[in-house]
């Protein structure tokens, strides 16, 4: 599905990632803890294709082809789904006009037809119901007005409508209480498959209560220091992240 | 004033008004000058079969004023970013049009459906042509019997409506306020069509009974190379106590005849009653418009103005709107879509006069490619409008390098309690909220057009009218297809 060679990037001339490298296959849920700064964030912006990161070296291989030499909305349409940690408000565009928008040029990269305004209200409004946001948000601006929770339920219910096959998740568990935690976790194990990977970054645990991954993997000063099973969470969670002897610098902004 | 003219047939007098013009302009003043020659060359066949004196001399007094007037230059400050340039070239190229190289069939105009839509529902309907001459249509329904009129024309005859007419003429000229407007004394020097239109309130004060009324300017096509420029038309509107009026005007161009054409609206809404005024300008790239709207609020009464305009080479609004007894509301929204080398131009003054007035202005633009706006908003509290509230705002949506944008909220206030607010602000697509829709497999060309569509969308949304919102979605849709 995807893999990460030995992945050097830098934003604004400063290195962030140096020599990550990772390897998802399909179907497997991959967990990215580390702290504040090492990298996580923008592991999941370079993989989106976000301008502004620079990749200085190493390769990213997704389902067999380069991905650094896709344009973000070609990643889109690949599959590749980006939960923001920061989701963006756009007044004037109602969700419905959004998505349908986005859906249409997804299922038309794939050669299929446009969906008609009704199979696509229908599902819409079946999807949202599983994210528990009233399906008057259909009609509202992007995320215009929407609580933290109610912006990061509506990335949920994106990335159900979308059905990627490598979805990112972005912090999406932070700043979030345990109802919110839970739809976020239902929207991930609903949309787990055989040939649908995750990758959650996050900085705590406790999603990982909710949604069990196959591997876990600290990230640290740009690189991937330590990686396990779903226990290595638990261990993180208890000792915290000086045990694993990451040097000052990174451990410094916990 | 112009006997020696009279033996002159009118085709003689186009020719000559052109083959006398040994120089092309070239300073504002020439243009101020030929305009007088036209003026005087026209008021030979003008024939205003009634009321005939009444113009001769409303016509007469403008060109005295406009001989004094000099014209813009960019030393002008009211017109300091807007200039005639595009019109003078209009002018010389048709002098020269006998060696202009004819172009290919000119575009058929598209008239959208929302379009018919209004014409369907309009209750009259007055179309001006590049002759000069109007045709009137009016409608059967309950609302068309609230209306006095009558429509005079230079060209011909006038048309009376059934119950009478409106009698407003000795008004011409009174609702202009003090200042400089040296198009709206060229609009009476050339005037092709006056309508005077009195509405009546409905007895039982229902909306249902609000009379449309309908203006469509549009150039079909007056021939390659030359200036369709016989449309100069003055709108004179009252509104009686309690009455209620939706007056929309329609400009659609099609051809490769440059266009330069003129529209002043002097209204005066008497107490309690209700004017929804939209003013679209879908218009051709070489066309020089300037409008006017001057308009006297009374004791409650309510004004709303939603301007749309693609623009075009000279391209001028000015809008006075003067709430003069408390209770009054004045709402003004207007948007600009501009693109190639378009220009668009609304100049605003909101004058407070009384206390208790209300006011709310929003003006946004959307600047593509070379295109250039000019907001210049006003707002003028005088020294007893107190408990005024006043708020004005003005966003700018640049989409390219070379767009170009001068907006200018100017409030003057002497009254001391008194509630004001005014933005200003230009900026360019949220790089973010690009990202955020190619993250979702939207491309880029779609997302600018998507995000920028949004921009203008909530300033539709505050159209009253469904009808007209649809006409505004179609004309910001053939907009998002060229840029």
């Amino acid at each position: 599905m995807l893999s990460v060679n030995d992945l050097y990037v830098q934003v604004e001339g400063k290195e962030i990632l140096k020599g990550l490298t990772l390897q998802v296959k399909p179907g497997e849920v991959h967990a990215i803890m580390g702290p504040n700064g090492s990298g996580k964030s923008t592991l999941s912006h370079v993989l989106a294709g976000r301008s502004g990161y620079e990749v200085t070296g190493g390769s990213v291989s997704y389902q067999g082809k380069d991905l650094l030499e896709l344009a973000a909305e070609e990643r889109a349409r690949e599959g590749i789904f980006l939960a923001f940690q920061y989701p963006v408000e756009i007044p004037g565009v109602s969700n419905l006009q959004f998505l349908r928008t986005s859906l249409n040029s997804i299922r038309k990269h794939r050669g299929e037809a446009e969906l008609d305004a009704a199979s696509f209200l229908r599902q819409a409004r079946q999807l949202i119901g599983k994210v528990d946001l009233d399906p008057e948000f259909l009609k509202r601006g992007v995320n215009e007005g929407f609580s933290g929770g109610e912006k990061k339920r509506n990335e949920i219910f994106q990335m159900l409508m979308l059905e990627p096959k490598l979805a990112l998740l972005d912090e999406t568990d932070s700043g979030l209480d345990i109802d919110a935690l839970q739809v976020v976790a239902t929207g991930v194990n609903t949309l787990k498959r055989e040939d649908r990977s995750v990758i959650l970054v996050t900085h705590y645990q406790r999603l990982l209560k909710y949604i069990v991954p196959d591997y876990v993997h600290v990230l640290a000063n740009g690189r991937i220091v330590k990686s396990g099973g779903k226990d290595l969470a638990l261990e993180l969670e208890e000792k915290g992240y000086g045990w694993l002897n990451i040097d000052d610098e990174a451990t410094a902004t916990i | 004033m112009s006997a020696e003219l009279t033996q002159t047939s009118p085709t003689d007098l186009d020719s000559k008004s052109f083959g006398e013009q040994a120089q092309p302009l070239s300073l504002p003043d020439d243009l101020r000058d030929w305009l007088v020659d036209q003026a005087l060359a026209r008021s030979a066949d003008q024939r205003w079969s009634s009321a005939g004196e009444r113009f001769k001399q409303i016509q007469a007094d403008a060109l005295q004023t406009l001989k004094a007037t000099p014209f813009p230059t960019r030393k002008t400050e009211s017109w300091r970013y807007t200039s005639v340039q595009p019109l003078i070239a209009a002018v010389n190229a048709a002098a020269s049009s006998a060696d202009a190289n004819a172009d290919p069939a000119s575009e058929e105009c598209l008239q959208p459906e929302a379009l018919q839509a209004l014409i369907d529902q309009a209750d009259l309907v007055v179309r001006f042509s590049d002759t000069g001459e109007a045709m009137l249509k009016l409608g059967e329904a309950q609302a068309a019997h609230l209306l006095s009129f009558t429509l005079h024309q230079a060209s011909g005859e006038s048309t009376k409506a059934p119950n009478g007419e409106a009698d407003l003429l000795g008004e011409f000229g009174s609702r202009v306020p003090q200042g400089y407007y040296p198009f709206v004394s060229v609009n009476a020097a050339l005037l092709s069509t006056c309508l005077e239109i009195r509405v009546a309130a409905a007895s039982d004060d229902s909306e249902s009974v609000k009379p449309r009324i309908l203006l469509l300017n549009g150039s079909q096509d007056a021939g390659q190379g030359s200036l369709s420029d016989r449309q100069h038309s003055r709108v004179l509107l009252k509104l009686a106590r309690d009455a209620h009026a939706e007056l929309t005007e329609v400009r659609l161009d099609a051809g490769s005849a440059a266009v330069f054409a003129t529209s002043v609206l002097e209204a005066s809404l008497e107490a309690n009653s209700r004017l929804q005024h939209y003013q679209f300008s879908a218009a051709a790239a070489s066309d020089s418009l300037y409008a006017a709207a001057f308009i006297k609020l009374g004791n409650h009464a309510n004004y709303a103005f939603n301007g749309q305009s693609t623009g075009s080479a000279l391209s001028r609004t000015d809008l006075t709107v003067e709430l003069t007894a408390p209770g009054a509301y004045a709402a003004l929204n207007a948007h600009m879509l501009l693109n190639g080398n378009n220009r668009c131009d609304y100049h605003t003054a909101l004058e407070h006069m009384a206390p208790h007035c209300e006011s709310d202005e929003q003006v946004r633009s959307i600047v593509s490619d070379k295109g250039k706006a000019v907001f210049n908003g006003r707002i003028h509290i005088h020294r007893d409008a107190q408990k005024t509230r006043a708020e004005m705002n003005n966003r700018n949506l640049l989409m390219s390098p070379q767009a170009e944008v001068n907006t200018k909220p100017e409030l003057e206030i002497y009254a001391d309690d008194v509630k004001c607010a005014h933005g200003a602000t230009i900026g360019q697509l949220d790089a973010s909220a690009v990202f955020y829709c190619k993250s979702r497999g939207i491309d880029e060309q779609s997302a600018r057009s998507l995000l920028s569509e949004a921009f203008i969308v909530e300033t539709i949304q505050l159209m009253p009218a469904q009808a007209q919102q649809d006409l505004a979605m179609a004309l910001l849709q053939r907009f998002q297809e060229t840029v």
